[in-house]
């Protein structure tokens, strides 16, 4: 597989780098650098892509289609694909750290990064004023939370497909459903369902807005235990949260999580979570939250946790977070 | 991986019908960021153009946030503009998700409306702590009716460079559209009486603030009409605004602007800024304060409240309101509503 795309990667550049206009395309890298969990600091790349805006021998792009390949976060959900400072809180949801992965716990960066390729295009819709997007992946398989590492040399193939409407700029809402899905010597298969709505006012814009949404997943892994048991697990999780801008500055939110261990099932964690957001520009944001989880795992169980978060932007005028209304 | 997967992800890359001008499709596909960006481009590519516009009129222009049908409807563009000067930087986004190639930045299919505009208030150093600056300087060129003949000009130009067939369509509607706005500046009985050529005329002669002595030695001046003539009476006039949109407007009318409420641009204003302009407009004896529609009036009227100037809420896009549905006529409103306020 590595060797595969080591070679694909060196025979694409070497055929269509050379004459693609440098504005077709562009690479991005994300490097988050974090203490992993009490064991020092390490930078690791969270996202390092080309994005090619303008395919090889065709004149105009097809429904649309953009073409990430390298490492990105995979396109599950609404969740996954935003990075961490992004976020409305400060730790991702149960379901997302779970059954898509976390490396150093869930208060660490979380979520599927696979490496791959990613075709994001439009598709053609009957209903007027709305739009159909999706996203069609083939990915490294096993990286992956709930396979849990055991995929083999099989790729993974994502979708995700998006229905959205907007309006007058004043509320959006998107509806979401993604697939995730391995196989080989034991398999996995994920299903979601995510939904996003906004509201912001047009006039007086700057000081109202209101977010709300949440994801669903539900799993199917089989795979054989260490006594050769074929064995199959069907977890399901949800989270779901609101947001609510109280002035210029000053956001703040619930969020709830529900789910089931990814290994025994008839475990279940809950976590309830309150945010507030201070926004003083787009260079500076603070944010203070608490969390209290209730679990069958004694571990989780009953455990209160505080949080501070202190975001710096440098560089030019940042794109915004989907929640902030600026 | 299988070359079958690579032949199922071609497959879906060719199979899919080309979305832009073919044999069959006459009409451009023009999408625009701002709506009197729409407005212009509609006047020029009349019939030969559909023209959409991706913002809401009511909003403000720096925040708008990209939704997924802006990109699709950006997607199937033949002709994608965007006003720049860092307004509406949003538009990249736009750009970036439609998949697009054919309005990428640098080609035929991507303009920037004001590219070869004077541009005002250029900072010749930035930092954060000074607010939401604009660092290419203040973006809200439109309001300068002049400025708007080089926007049309640039708009047509683009349109010629992507539709060769209908140039001469373009370039008449063009013409029209800038005698039009020269009739509603100065008045068509001076245009008439002043020749050909009468709109560039005019045009150089206000700008370099020579056209009333001008059109005295002309013994024309009697025959001034349009906003010229209904703007003498704001020329000298002192206002104050809520946020620096009005540097254009103020110049080629006469206004005076001496501050505005918020202290830092994006910000609203501290208490203190608040009070410090109060102590202003009791100084100097301003009576006006323009409050664009899409930001808070809270300030404003509180200011108002606390002394004689009166608050004008002001539209800043086509449409934003019934009332101003056409370049024409958002102009004009915002003449008439600073000479109500300031009686």
């Amino acid at each position: 597989m590595r060797s595969f795309w080591a070679r694909s990667w060196a025979a694409f550049c070497k055929s269509v780098c050379s004459w693609l206009p440098c504005k077709a395309s562009r690479t991005l890298p994300a490097l988050p650098l974090e203490d992993q969990a009490g064991k020092g600091f390490a930078a690791d790349a969270e996202e390092a892509y080309g994005l090619i805006k303008r395919l090889p021998l065709l004149e105009t792009a097809p429904l649309g289609v953009k073409v990430k390949i390298g490492r990105f976060r995979a396109p599950i959900g609404v969740n996954n694909k935003i990075h961490m400072h992004d976020l409305p809180w400060s730790t991702r949801p149960l379901v997302i750290s779970e059954y898509l992965g976390t490396e150093h716990g869930n208060f660490f960066e979380s979520g599927f990064n696979p490496t791959g390729i990613d075709l994001d295009f439009f598709l053609p819709n009957p209903i007027s004023e709305t739009t159909l997007e999706m996203n069609a992946d083939i990915v490294r398989a096993g990286d992956l939370g709930l396979s849990g590492g055991h995929a083999g040399r099989q790729p993974a193939y994502i979708g995700h497909l998006n229905f959205s409407k907007d309006w007058s700029n004043e509320h959006l809402l998107i509806l979401g459903v993604s697939t995730y899905q391995e196989n080989g010597t034991e398999s996995t298969r994920l299903y979601g369902a995510d939904l996003t709505y906004r509201w912001a006012p047009s006039e007086d814009r700057e000081s109202h807005s209101f977010v709300a949404g949440g994801e669903l997943f539900s799993g199917d892994r089989r795979y054989t235990d260490s006594l050769s048991a074929q064995l199959r697990s069907r977890p399901f999780g949800w989270y779901g949260y609101i947001q609510y801008q109280a002035s210029f500055w000053t956001y703040l939110g619930l969020r709830y999580d529900w789910i089931e261990d990814p290994l025994d099932n008839s475990q279940v964690s809950r976590a309830g979570a309150l945010y507030a957001s201070y926004y003083t520009t787009e260079f500076l944001r603070f944010r203070l939250g608490f969390e209290h989880r209730w679990s069958d795992i004694s571990a989780w169980n009953n455990t209160n946790t505080g949080i501070l978060e202190v975001n710096f932007v440098f560089g030019s005028h940042p794109t915004e977070p989907y929640w902030v209304n600026r | 991986m299988k070359r079958s997967h690579v032949l199922i992800m071609l497959a879906i890359l060719f199979s899919a019908s080309n979305p832009h001008l073919d044999a069959q499709h006459k009409k451009l596909r023009v999408v625009t960021t701002l709506n009197y960006l729409k407005y212009i481009a509609a006047e020029i590519g009349g019939e030969d153009a559909d023209v959409l516009a991706l913002a809401n009129p009511k909003q403000d222009p720096h925040y708008v946030t990209p939704t997924p049908r802006m990109n699709q409807v950006a997607g199937s563009a033949d002709l994608f503009i965007e006003n720049g000067l860092s307004l509406d930087m949003w538009a990249k986004n736009v750009i970036d998700a439609s998949g697009n190639p054919s309005i990428q930045p640098g080609s035929k299919g991507y303009l920037v409306a004001t590219i070869n505009l004077p541009v005002k208030e250029l900072p010749t150093e930035i930092s954060r702590s000074w607010g939401d600056i604009h660092p290419q300087g203040n973006p809200h060129v439109w309001l300068d009716p002049f400025n708007v003949k080089i926007i049309a000009t640039n708009i047509a130009n683009q349109l010629i460079a992507l539709d060769e067939e209908n140039a001469s369509n373009y370039q008449k509607r063009l013409e029209s559209f800038r005698y039009r706005l020269d009739a509603t500046m100065f008045g068509e009985e001076l245009l008439k009486a002043v020749g050909p050529s009468a709109g560039d005329i005019l045009t150089r002669k206000a700008k370099n603030n020579e056209l009333l002595p001008w059109l005295k030695s002309k013994k024309l001046d009697s025959k001034l009409g349009g906003w010229m003539k209904k703007g003498q009476d704001l020329d000298g006039m002192k206002i104050i605004s809520y946020h620096k949109t009005y540097v254009y407007f103020a110049e080629r009318f006469g206004l005076k602007l001496m501050g505005e409420l918020e202290e830092k641009p994006g910000i609203p204003p501290p208490p203190k800024h608040r009070d410090a302009v109060i102590d202003q407009i009791k100084r100097e004896g301003i009576k006006v304060i323009l409050n664009d529609n899409f930001y808070s009036s809270e300030a404003a009227e509180y200011v108002a409240s606390k002394s004689s100037a009166k608050v004008v809420i002001t539209y800043l896009d086509v449409g934003a309101s019934p009332e101003v549905d056409t370049y024409d006529k958002l102009i004009s409103h915002l003449i008439e509503e600073i000479l109500q306020a300031s009686k």
